[in-house]
């Protein structure tokens, strides 16, 4: 079990809780809500945030990024934002600091465009591909289209150098369409890229897969083909556009760490802040069992390196005999925790029976 | 028990692109050393490392 105490790098932040303005069919957060079900709205107030920025700056090493997430975060407003860069640069003590927005894009204009731009974001623009493959699946909570409005806000993004990397969900109707959302995010402009694989349980039916998910065989294959498209847009030698994950794989090809927590040994590197100042283990873990407290009655840092957190971390490390003798190992590390199944006749409720 | 939901996916991708990885990864170590080498020539007033060079086998 590793011991050595972890600095605390990056923080995820969901500001506005579970709360969006699109109800894309295969979201897992959406119901997050249930944890939070007092109030219908969820935002962030003042004394939260400038809680959170202190703390942070405080107990940060000189670089630390924040992640803002949802949910949907540009449902706080701007205001909020640049709230936010007033709190970092009052309490920054000379730090670098690094924001990232991820976003559906529905809420952007060129005001928007502009702050990010002044202050350097990194915007993650949800985009799923051309319009009959985007509107799939990502439609508004009324059921309507979001392609139209969020392709030409992402237009409008490029156009105003806003760094912008464009993360795509695969599912079962996309992942037939891989080289035409390659194409078409290349046309569009996007030199970063990446690609997120669905897989979710049945709502009506949790020991099987949901019908949106993507099957094992189906990502495999979809990873060849993009690999391939990959390697062959290469100049000198070198990639033209960056896929975030055949870039973390390949640190592990050159002995160095995988920048993505899936692909290293352990993970609990980073914290989830909820809108409340809840604080988890992970995005995929705003779960109570994983709830490592509140950051108005603890520090972020202590959490961290909480007993509960280094128990989260170590868990991706227990792997089957399989794992351990298979050549890909070091290449993997049994990839994320949430993508692991129980066996049935284990204690644990088996999740994805079907692929068993 | 556990097993991995993607653990076919990784296997059916590092089975088609394990050998370009490992090559590309070894391209990239030996430009590293290279640009090293350049780094330590240019410092040394143009001589390599002769230690490294010949003892070491870098």
């Amino acid at each position: 079990m590793e011991m050595k105490n972890k600095q605390l790098n990056s923080v995820l932040v969901k500001p506005s809780g579970p709360d969006c303005n699109l109800g894309c069919t295969y979201c897992f957060y959406l119901e997050k809500a249930d944890l939070y079900h007092q109030q219908k709205v969820h935002r962030m107030d003042e004394d939260t945030l400038e809680e959170l920025i202190l703390q942070v700056m405080e107990q940060s090493g000189p670089e630390v990024s924040f992640g803002w997430q949802g949910g949907e975060p540009t449902l706080m407003g701007l205001d909020f934002f640049r709230k936010v860069i007033e709190l970092q640069q009052k309490y920054g003590y000379g730090k670098t600091v690094g924001n990232g927005l991820q976003t559906n894009g529905l809420l952007l204009n060129e005001e928007w465009a502009d702050f990010l731009k002044e202050y350097n974001w990194l915007v993650g623009l949800s985009l799923d591909g051309p319009e009959h493959i985007h509107d799939h699946y990502r439609l508004t909570q009324a059921g309507k289209p979001s392609w139209e409005i969020i392709s030409k806000n992402a237009k409008m993004l490029l156009d105003k150098g806003v760094a912008t990397n464009v993360l795509s969900c695969l599912t079962d109707y996309s992942a037939d369409h891989i080289e035409e959302i390659y194409q078409h995010h290349k046309q569009m402009g996007f030199d970063f890229m990446q690609f997120i694989p669905v897989v979710e349980t049945d709502k009506e039916n949790p020991r099987q897969a949901a019908s949106f998910s993507l099957s094992p065989e189906k990502y495999g294959k979809v990873l060849c083909k993009l690999w391939d498209l990959w390697v062959n847009d290469f100049k000198n030698g070198a990639p033209t556009t960056s896929i975030r994950h055949f870039e973390s794989v390949f640190h592990t090809y050159v002995g160095i760490p995988s920048p993505e927590c899936t692909l290293q040994k352990e993970c609990g590197v980073y914290t989830v802040i909820e809108h409340n100042g809840d604080v988890y283990s992970c995005d995929f873990f705003v779960d109570p069992k994983w709830k490592l407290g509140n950051i108005k009655e603890g520090k972020l840092i202590n959490m961290l390196n909480s007993r509960k957190q280094t128990q989260f971390g170590c868990m991706k490390s227990k792997l089957p005999r399989k794992c351990k003798s298979c050549a890909y190992l070091k290449h993997c590390f049994g990839g994320c925790t949430k993508d692991r199944i129980k066996d049935p006749k284990d204690n644990g409720m088996p999740r994805f029976l079907y692929f068993l | 028990m556990v097993c991995h939901v993607f653990c076919t996916s990784y296997k059916i991708f590092f089975a088609h692109a394990h050998s370009q990885l490992r090559e590309m990864g070894r391209n990239w170590v030996a430009n590293q050393l290279r640009m090293q080498q350049e780094m330590e020539a240019k410092q040394d007033g143009g001589n390599y490392n002769a230690y490294n060079h010949f003892v070491k086998g870098k």
